[in-house]
């Protein structure tokens, strides 16, 4: 706590602003710097060096993450269109009725594979740019992109010749290490070739990328990812990476969960149920893996008579050691019949009161989101503004982005 | 509710009366009223809080305890008037930072950060940041009474480093 000089208080209002600004601590103007937008932030490390060490440094964003991840996380979309992956973002809609909304174009970053969903992982996003030449294979560079900052980081060539290539990304908390976790697949061989390859790459703080390297890890759990065209790209739930997978003697055709620990480097598996989470997947709804308040959970279609998508299936996992789930059947209301007609949809994710969301698989003339509220068996949806230019393609679209303004070559 | 008054009295020597509950969202008057150093016929002196700036924390206080006591009524709230009451207390404070001058705020920050009021601290402060917001770096500098102590150089490079932030 400052004292105010005594001077301050007998100023007139005309000639003491700048000396109540002195009175003002350093601790209060971090206090305000940590509540502007990240733009704003990037363009006051130009204000003294003062302001520019305190920007970068680790406790201003550490606490600038911590009030954004306070406040309705923003949506992002991710599009890949001409070889470039380009990112879009805007505010959560409010509650019904819901207005359209404008998803506001941020940046583009050279990420050229297909069926890569770029999940923000506190704020980040990791995405696989290649590049084939004749005579030497695929080349596959790791991008880690910030797209609230423009900035972005290549990691050093993933180990392998390979084009088959998935690109998981994962935060361990306790000692905040981000962590990249590729693995590869002979595209010449039959389907039953598992994933194999797995290699590891920790972004260390302090430490040059181009020093970092990739270290080969071992992995118990011999399984093949499903479909290393499928667009899932796991997803990151305290320190464990999840994603779907047919694991090597459970082979009745449907996939299970492969558990990878961010911090023990560790793989794992939790069995899917055993009636229920079998389903084969059409067109519509894709089965996915969700944070579904912060469990795990897998959305999926409920299909009646083999072919009639009458509503939606929810299992949350309950204890992933004994590989306990409970599910949930929604039928859908009424105008669930006309949309699902109209075009093919899929998941987008959950939201954080337990809204499902789901979209159209690609960016149509009037582009949308669909909420579904279970509690009330409601159905709303959100017009999309402002990827008009995007038409036909495929977006990815995040509910929980948080915007961070770490420097990418301090991480 | 507790309907205890007490009384406040700013540097310059207004005397406002406020209702202890009120008074309790300072942990400072709090901690006072805790460890009983407040008589009930003496106002508590605030030697760094002028007379307007006070009646400004009163009134924000005021309208705070109101909400928190609603708060434990409908615990049972559904999500809709959650929304609607948190919009209502949005609305009133966007209301109440509006016509605040940047000078007013910075002087109600230091009251807020004197008397340890925590959501008031953090109201402000985001007030402030929306203000300065799309301000040049030249302008902040200004407000902060910041010297620029980069070379020209120095500064062109974390301009170029920073450039999409510029556009």
């Amino acid at each position: 706590m400052r004292t105010l000089s005594k001077k301050t208080r007998s100023c007139s209002k005309s000639r003491n602003q700048e000396i109540k600004l002195e009175t003002i601590s350093f601790e209060l103007v971090i206090e305000i710097l940590l509540r502007l937008p990240v733009k704003s932030i990037a363009r006051y490390r130009t204000v003294s060096k003062l302001w520019e060490s305190t920007l970068a440094s680790p406790y201003f964003t550490e606490s600038f993450f911590t009030i954004s991840s306070s406040r309705p996380p923003k949506l992002l979309f991710t599009c890949l269109k001409d070889n470039k992956t380009f990112f879009f973002s805007s505010s959560s809609p409010p509650c019904p009725p819901r207005p359209p909304i404008v998803a506001n174009f941020h940046t583009s970053f050279s990420i050229n594979c297909p069926y890569n969903r770029c999940r923000p992982v506190r704020g980040l996003v990791c995405g696989l740019y290649q590049q084939t030449s004749k005579g030497s294979g695929t080349a596959t560079l790791p991008l880690i992109c910030n797209p609230s900052t423009d900035e972005v980081i290549t990691l050093p060539r993933v180990k392998t010749r390979r084009k088959g290539v998935k690109s998981f990304f994962g935060y361990d908390p306790i000692n905040k290490h981000f962590k990249v976790l590729c693995m590869t697949k002979s595209l010449t061989g039959g389907v039953s070739e598992y994933s194999e390859e797995h290699q590891l790459l920790t972004l260390e703080t302090g430490k040059k990328t181009s020093l970092t390297s990739w270290k080969m890890i071992k992995c118990d759990v011999k399984h093949t990812i499903y479909g290393y065209s499928q667009s899932d790209n796991g997803i990151c739930i305290n320190g464990v990476l999840y994603y779907l997978a047919y694991i090597t003697g459970g082979d009745d055709g449907f996939p299970d969960i492969v558990c990878f620990d961010i911090r023990s480097e560790e793989f794992s598996y939790i069995r899917k149920a055993d009636q229920g989470m079998n389903i084969n997947i059409g067109a519509q709804l894709e089965s996915t893996l969700v944070n579904y308040k912060g469990k795990l959970a897998k959305l999926q279609a409920n299909i009646f008579n083999y072919n009639i998508l009458t509503g939606i299936q929810l299992w949350v996992l309950e204890d992933a050691e004994k590989h306990k789930w409970s599910s949930y059947i929604y039928v859908m209301p009424r105008p669930w019949k006309n949309i699902t007609k109209e075009n093919t949809l899929c998941f987008v994710g959950t939201t954080s009161s337990g809204e499902i969301v789901l979209s159209p698989n690609t960016i149509c003339d009037v582009f949308y989101l669909v909420y579904y509220k279970p509690e009330s068996n409601t159905i709303s949806k959100v017009v999309i503004k402002g990827m008009e230019a995007f038409m036909h393609h495929k977006p990815y679209i995040f509910l929980d982005h948080v915007e961070d303004v770490k420097i990418l070559s301090n991480v | 509710m507790s309907s205890n008054m007490i009384m406040l009295k700013s540097s310059d020597g207004a005397s406002f009366e406020i209702e202890e509950a009120a008074a309790r969202k300072s942990k400072i008057i709090a901690n006072m009223i805790e460890v009983e150093c407040v008589d009930e016929d003496k106002a508590i002196p605030l030697q760094n809080v002028t007379g307007n700036i006070l009646a400004l924390v009163i009134e924000y206080c005021n309208k705070h305890i109101v909400d928190d006591d609603d708060d434990v009524a409908t615990e049972e709230a559904s999500e809709e008037e959650e929304e609607a009451k948190k919009k209502k207390v949005d609305d009133w404070e966007a209301e109440f930072m509006n016509s605040m001058s940047l000078e007013t705020m910075f002087e109600l920050l230091l009251a807020a950060n004197y008397l340890n009021i925590k959501s008031l601290i953090d109201l402000v402060c985001q007030t402030i940041a929306n203000n300065i917001k799309d301000k040049t770096p030249e302008e902040v500098r200004k407000i902060f009474s910041i010297e620029n102590d980069f070379t020209p150089e120095e500064e062109e490079e974390i301009r170029k480093e920073n450039a999409w932030a510029f556009g």
